[in-house]
């Protein structure tokens, strides 16, 4: 398939993990999720920076967060990644664009990571659905690659 | 993408019997086609009715 044209429809946006590389599977019932990078910076200002602020990149690091509807049967929802938590399993993840079907779209493109589950939260009010979110920090690399 | 496994999958942390459906990752898909998960098992070949051997000729 050829790279997707036009504005992206948010739902079409999925996230996939597992304790293997290349062994992941669809989180179920996410309603929102999101992949953040940051890059922190070194103040090189001087007394020549013309009374200006100079910088260099330092360390850079990334984070993917992602929440939606508790269901006990559901694949990669709360109770496994509870169970990946307390285990500090390093989780693979592609973050990815399935379009209108279930597949990744081949031709756009995708995050290929991996990291650790650092916050785990289960919210159950009254007479509303049962959520849950979760964040996980990045090690290593941020893969961004074309989705073959 | 859905994929309907064919045979028991028992690893990478998963354990599936035959005949699941799972939403993977492209990347998985393909490992999985590659180890023949995703494969039908091949039909039996069964002998169609009235079918007989020939007997074997034997020289006189």
């Amino acid at each position: 398939m050829a790279q997707t044209t036009g504005i992206i429809n948010a739902s079409s946006i999925r996230v996939f993990l597992g304790t293997t590389d290349d062994s992941e599977v669809v989180v179920d019932h996410v309603t929102e999720c999101s992949i953040s990078l940051n890059t922190d910076i070194r103040d090189i200002t001087t007394k020549t920076s013309g009374g200006w602020r100079e910088i260099l990149p330092a360390l850079k690091s990334a984070s993917l967060s992602l929440s939606g509807l508790f269901a006990e049967d559901a694949t990669n929802n709360f109770n496994q990644l509870v169970d990946h938590q307390i285990a500090g399993a390093l989780l693979y993840v592609v973050f990815t664009n399935t379009g209108t079907g279930d597949a990744a779209n081949s031709g756009d493109e995708q995050f290929d990571v991996s990291g650790y589950i650092t916050s785990l939260e289960q919210t159950a009010g009254t007479e509303d659905n049962v959520t849950f979110s979760m964040t996980l920090e990045i090690t290593g690399a941020v893969v961004r690659e074309v989705i073959a | 993408m859905k994929v309907k496994l064919e045979k028991p999958y028992k690893a990478d942390g998963w354990n599936w019997p035959a005949g699941k459906v799972v939403n993977v990752s492209n990347k998985f898909a393909a490992k999985l086609k590659d180890g023949g998960y995703l494969d039908k098992p091949a039909p039996k070949v069964t002998k169609p009715k009235g079918e007989t051997k020939p007997k074997p000729t034997t020289e006189e």
